[in-house]
């Protein structure tokens, strides 16, 4: 279950926000990358990757 | 008078009657013996117009005064007197007679009539002459506070009224007149209150739901301890967490009353220091007005500035000085917390949309009576992953003078350079445990006497970006316990 903030971002927060989606979006496809370079199975990598809760 | 053309048996002739012709007078000669009328002139000549047409030749009536008010003669053809009084003679008549004749009222003899009203100099009563007993202005029993000014006014000094409360070493509840403080009660009066040793805070804002009565907090701030007191001087036993800030009403005008806005406070360095708040204390069930009428004995305080200097604490010597500032702070509200800030633990879970969280329960409101720049309010501690930011949100500091708010203070809510730390964004990143101390500045260095600075406001988190795992936050030191209020 998820809460509902109480009131929006500002422009400029909510263009942190987006920076920072887009860089842990980055992140966790380097990631992904890398395991399945290693050898795994790309839904596999992309299990790990999510259990972790890193990215 | 023409010589009448008749014998001694006739006669009788007026003279009021002209020829409407020649303005001649004409006479009538009444013949009685034969019953006959006739006319004649002035020369005695018959006159033989119509009798019909004579007209009234009157002579005309002179009136003249005799040259005094003392009467007014008639003169002319009948030559008759009419005496008309207009000047009394009776003893004490103001009326008098001026030298052109008329009548006039001599002021200074009215004067002499009327009392004089003479004041004695001063508000302690107004004499009349005449026997009429003083009137009292100001009364001259021994606890009449209201006093004569140097321009002989009455006026009343709420200073010389307070300096009843000299404050000395406090012993709880023992009803020594000296020792106590006053409050306002549920009903608007006055209520003597003797405060428990050591307390340092006394406040009658708070107010019992159930029965609208005024409640004492009394903080201790060395123990960190709260206790309450009904104005009777008993312990009051109910739950703290259900009182209301009674002084969140109106005041018997009906006017909206704002907390903390008639707040008198005085300080014990003896004991640490305890504040008296004089609030508007309506009835909770009413707070629309004062019910069932408006309570005649409710203190309408208005705006004003106490001088300290007629407030005097006996435990150094009694001497009118300025008393020394508070070197503590308090939170006024979060009672249960008493100087201690720690709100309910919060987490916001993972998946949950950017934007601004308000943190439940984190609400404060904060007093400092120091010039510390900065303070450290609370330790947080949280645990999660995301993009977040963590602000204490606040209200501007302001500066309050006891009861009057003079002026704005744009203050810094959140610690900027000037501080040891920064924590304007902090970002995290890694599954770790952060620990950090929050707390805020403010752009005042230096206080005057009597000058105080309050802050309310609370926490809130931003979350920018949604978090992969849940967010927690708990206040403490690291493990959720402790208490961290850094001063």
């Amino acid at each position: 279950m998820t809460l509902k903030p109480d009131r929006p971002l500002s422009p400029e927060d909510e263009q942190l926000g987006k920076e920072a989606a887009a860089e842990h979006a980055a992140l966790r496809a380097s990631l992904i990358k890398t395991l399945t370079a290693a050898g795994c199975d790309e839904s596999l990598a992309t299990a790990i990757v999510a259990v972790t809760g890193r990215v | 008078m023409p010589m009448i053309p008749c014998d001694p048996s006739c006669c009788n002739v007026t003279s009021l009657l002209c020829d409407p012709a020649t303005g001649g007078r004409v006479y009538v000669v009444i013949n009685l013996n034969e019953n006959t009328t006739s006319y004649i002139n002035e020369n005695a000549t018959p006159w033989t117009g119509d009798p019909a047409t004579l007209v009234d030749c009157h002579p005309d009536i002179v009136v003249t005064s005799d040259g005094t008010t003392t009467g007014v003669s008639q003169s002319g053809e009948f030559m008759s007197i009419i005496d008309i009084t207009l000047l009394g003679n009776s003893p004490g008549n103001l009326l008098a007679i001026d030298s052109n004749g008329g009548l006039f009222v001599d002021c200074a003899a009215l004067a002499a009539c009327v009392p004089t009203i003479t004041t004695d100099g001063d508000s302690t009563g107004v004499t009349t002459s005449g026997g009429v007993t003083d009137i009292v202005v100001t009364s001259g029993d021994a606890d009449n506070d209201l006093t004569i000014g140097t321009d002989g006014g009455t006026y009343f000094n709420l200073c010389d009224a307070l300096s009843m409360l000299a404050v000395t070493n406090d012993v709880p509840n023992d009803g020594v007149t000296g020792e106590m403080v006053v409050g306002i009660d549920e009903n608007g009066d006055c209520v003597l209150f003797d405060p428990p040793e050591g307390c340092c805070v006394v406040s009658t804002t708070m107010c019992d739901p159930a029965t609208g009565e005024a409640i004492i907090v009394a903080i201790d701030l060395s123990a960190g301890t709260s206790t309450y007191w009904m104005d009777n001087g008993s312990a009051w036993t109910g739950d703290a967490n259900t009182l209301v800030d009674c002084s969140s009403y109106v005041d018997c005008s009906g006017a909206a009353v704002a907390p903390g806005s008639a707040i008198l406070t005085v300080s014990d360095v003896t004991n640490g220091g305890y504040g008296l708040y004089m609030p508007f204390v309506p009835d909770p069930a009413d707070p629309t007005g004062c019910s069932p009428a408006p309570r005649t004995s409710c203190l309408d305080v208005p705006a004003f500035t106490v001088n300290y200097s007629n407030i005097e604490y006996t435990s150094a010597g009694g001497s009118s000085n300025w008393i020394p500032q508070h070197e503590e702070e308090v939170f006024i509200s979060n009672p249960t917390t008493a100087n201690n800030f720690n709100p309910p633990n919060f987490t916001i879970p993972a998946g949950s949309a950017p934007g601004i969280y308000t943190v439940p329960g984190s609400e404060f409101c904060h007093r400092i009576e120091n010039t510390q720049p900065c303070r450290k309010i609370t330790c947080l501690t949280f645990q999660g992953y995301g993009y977040w930011q963590a602000n204490v949100l606040s209200s501007d500091w302001f500066v309050q003078q006891y009861g009057t708010l003079t002026n704005n203070v744009n203050g810094t809510l959140f610690p900027t350079s000037n501080c040891d730390e920064t924590w304007t964004q902090i970002r995290n990143r890694t599954p770790q445990i952060y620990v950090f101390n929050m707390g805020y500045c403010y752009s005042r260095t230096t206080l005057d006497p009597g000058e105080y600075m309050e802050q309310c406001g609370g926490l809130e988190i931003r979350v920018l970006a949604s978090g992969s795992t849940d967010l927690t936050f708990s206040y403490g030191t690291v493990g959720g316990n402790g208490f961290c209020f850094v001063h």
